[in-house]
């Protein structure tokens, strides 16, 4: 299928709880997208790096740590630095309500903290994966 | 809101036929449940092998279990504020969490370090922020667990108390000292290979240290199993006690095949457990538990000694059941779940605060969550008996499925070549991703109800937020910490350092008996957390840094 959506999900920094993650992996795959697990304790700069050798559509980052907003200003700064400005940024995890605005602002397209359903997070993908990197074309 | 729904609601039956792990539930439970069941053999009496009603006669009317709630601040002082306040509350015992830097085994100002300092426990870089986080605490009254993984805090412990002038047989302390094949965390480490190499070439230091602690320090207890993150990662009951119990044997069994008794090393092993919600699962659980491991250690291990026999644990209230929508609410669940670690008989527990989902407790929610221990020791009434849920039809009923099932795994992962083996080939991992994905499906269908996330929801605007233990202040005072921390380094008496972590990295090499020695004089001389784990890794031969980034700093 040529328009399938390609997703690369990992965890940068330290926090290695993985189980919001691997499932997000394991139910997108159920959903027909083409998903790329790189793992727990990466780095930015190697996260954009395999997005851009793997021509992500998606970027999904989990956090558990509460490290949120410090890791993902790095993860949007290594986008930009790799020209991944029209790639979509998820975040999911345990991201308390006050720092979704914060988030939203600094560049991340949504954020599904913990207890969102799958579906709607499945859902959002499929809508948007392709439409903000057509966007970002014209 | 229709009639139609006020009327269908009226009507509602209990919706889940089967217990929290899946084991199907029948209607009702008759005497011709248990009728196997002979009391002498399979049971015994509270105190009495196999210790499935618990392991002492009196239980807890004898000493009610210790109330230890898991604490871990952004920096050490705000850390010792509130253990000291926890303690003020009533608190019967302390358990002290490390940050993400500090339990991998680095330092605060490590580039990798950056925005976790403080963020999920505490931050331990060198003795002084030990001796912080205990200051004014009597170290001879307080039974400490010291959930903090980095490898100076039990040695700065003993130097502390020493300083305290307590002899070593009075310290009393529980340290996950990443026993052999695999003590921490699976979730975390799990199949990633260079934890598999430390474990392995970890086996003779943990040997020592085990026989160290038992001549030296005979009230500490280094080696904690963790079953909790099993637990968390969404398989069921069976699975939570079976791995965890492969994993100790595994162990057990190279430590004898080594000639060491094992009835001087078994006595030490302790298990960090989790308690979910289902409260007559959870409580059969850990009756079950007791039955298998006194029964394996007997039968076995040829172990003699009682103690060897008595399964010694922790509990935790599971994080897993803990949820961000309608947070307060999880206060109910947290005393269920607890009430249910009590009823199976827990030797320790520490309750969940309801704002866990979301960030390090507030000092209310940290109160509230005391309070619930309280509650349940002297209120309810449930200390009052030992083993109040014998003779249930469905509790025995239960009891006796999971421990089969339990006795099923781990034969299964025996014949596997053990709990190493098993995580290796990427069974434990399917099967992990099995179990989380079902239990992610019947939510999503709503064949399981969690309040407040697929039903009795409320608008997320109208959700209150609770107090938000994080922002700008505390992260002031991280940054300090670590410009503290900088500044130390920089100004610490270099080559006393560096004596003291040659000492340990020839130690290491050599595999001399007596390395708790040689950490007890690096915490002295104000080696840290990074340098003291890194010159271990260098002595069995891994790269000084576990992230690959720094070389060690005195080459």
């Amino acid at each position: 299928m040529a328009d399938s959506i390609r997703v690369l999900l990992g965890k940068i920094g330290l926090d290695g709880h993985d189980r919001g993650i691997r499932m997000v992996a394991a139910w997108l795959r159920d959903g027909g997208m083409e998903v790329v697990y790189v793992g727990t304790h990466q780095t930015a700069e190697r996260l954009a790096r395999a997005a851009s050798e793997e021509d992500a559509d998606v970027i999904g980052l989990s956090f558990q740590g509460a490290d949120h907003v410090p890791l993902c200003k790095q993860m949007l700064e290594q986008m930009k630095a790799h020209g991944l400005q029209d790639r979509l940024l998820v975040v999911g995890g345990n991201i308390p309500r006050v720092d979704i605005p914060l988030l939203k602002e600094m560049g991340v397209d949504a954020i599904f903290a913990s207890g969102t359903p799958m579906s709607k997070s499945v859902a959002y993908i499929q809508e948007n994966a392709h439409k903000k990197r057509s966007k970002e074309a014209k | 809101m229709t009639t139609q729904e006020i009327k269908s609601r009226y009507f509602q039956g209990a919706r889940r036929k089967e217990t929290w792990s899946g084991i199907p539930v029948k209607t009702v439970y008759t005497p011709e449940d248990i009728k196997d069941i002979d009391y002498a053999r399979s049971m015994g009496n509270p105190g009495e092998y196999p210790y499935k009603r618990g392991i002492y006669a009196d239980m807890y009317r004898g000493r009610l279990w210790s109330q230890r709630q898991i604490t871990g601040c952004p920096t050490p002082k705000m850390t010792n504020e509130r253990l000291r306040y926890l303690l003020s509350t009533g608190e019967s015992a302390i358990n002290i969490i490390g940050d993400q830097p500090t339990q991998i085994g680095i330092d605060s100002d490590h580039p990798w370090a950056e925005g976790c300092v403080g963020r999920v426990g505490v931050c331990v870089d060198t003795m002084d922020d030990m001796r912080q986080i205990l200051d004014g605490i009597p170290l001879d009254q307080v039974s400490t667990m010291l959930t903090l993984v980095t490898p100076i805090a039990l040695p700065s412990y003993m130097v502390l108390a020493e300083e305290q002038g307590i002899a070593p047989s009075e310290l009393r302390a529980t340290s996950p000292m990443v026993p052999p094949v695999l003590g921490a965390p699976v979730c975390m480490y799990g199949g990633k290979e260079w934890w598999f190499d430390m474990a392995k070439r970890q086996m003779k230091e943990f040997i020592d240290k085990l026989e160290y602690m038992t001549k030296k320090y005979p009230k500490i207890y280094v080696a904690n199993y963790n079953a909790y993150n099993i637990r968390e990662t969404g398989v069921g009951a069976a699975e939570e006690v079976a791995w965890i119990f492969a994993n100790a044997f595994e162990g057990l069994k190279l430590i004898t095949e080594r000639g060491v008794d094992i009835d001087v090393v078994a006595p030490k092993v302790s298990i960090t457990f989790s308690v979910m919600i289902d409260i007559l699962e959870e409580a059969a659980k850990f009756r079950a538990a007791r039955a298998i491991w006194a029964r394996t250690l007997k039968e076995k291990f040829g172990a003699k000694d009682p103690r060897s026999l008595r399964l010694k644990y922790h509990v935790n209230t599971a994080g897993i059941i803990m949820e961000r929508q309608q947070a307060t609410i999880n206060v109910i669940r947290a005393a269920y779940a607890a009430l249910a670690a009590v009823l199976g008989g827990t030797q320790s527990l520490q309750v969940a605060s309801y704002d866990e989902p979301i960030a390090i407790p507030t000092e209310e929610a940290a109160t509230l969550a005391v309070r619930t221990q309280q509650i349940l020791a002297n209120e309810t009434g449930v200390a009052s008996v030992a083993d109040p849920l014998a003779g249930s039809y469905y509790v025995e009923s239960l009891t006796q499925q999971l421990e089969e099932k339990m006795q099923k795994i781990i034969d299964t992962i025996e014949e596997k070549g053990g709990m190493s083996a098993a995580i290796h080939s990427g069974y434990i991992d399917r099967e992990m991703e099995a179990a989380w994905f079902k239990y992610q499906k019947e939510v999503e269908a709503k064949e399981r109800i969690v309040v407040g996330v697929n039903e009795f929801t409320i608008p997320e605007e109208q959700d209150a937020d609770v107090a938000v233990y994080l922002g700008k202040v505390d992260f002031d005072l991280v940054q300090h910490h670590i410009e503290n921390l900088k500044e130390f380094k920089r100004t610490r008496d270099q080559a006393k350092v560096k004596k003291a972590l040659e000492a340990l990295l020839h130690a290491t090499e050599n595999d001399e008996s007596d390395i708790c020695d040689y950490e007890k004089e690096c915490c002295k001389a104000g080696c840290t957390t990074g340098e003291v784990n890194g010159v271990k890794r260098m002595g069995i031969g891994l790269p000084y840094d576990p992230l690959g980034i720094l070389e060690y700093p005195f080459a």
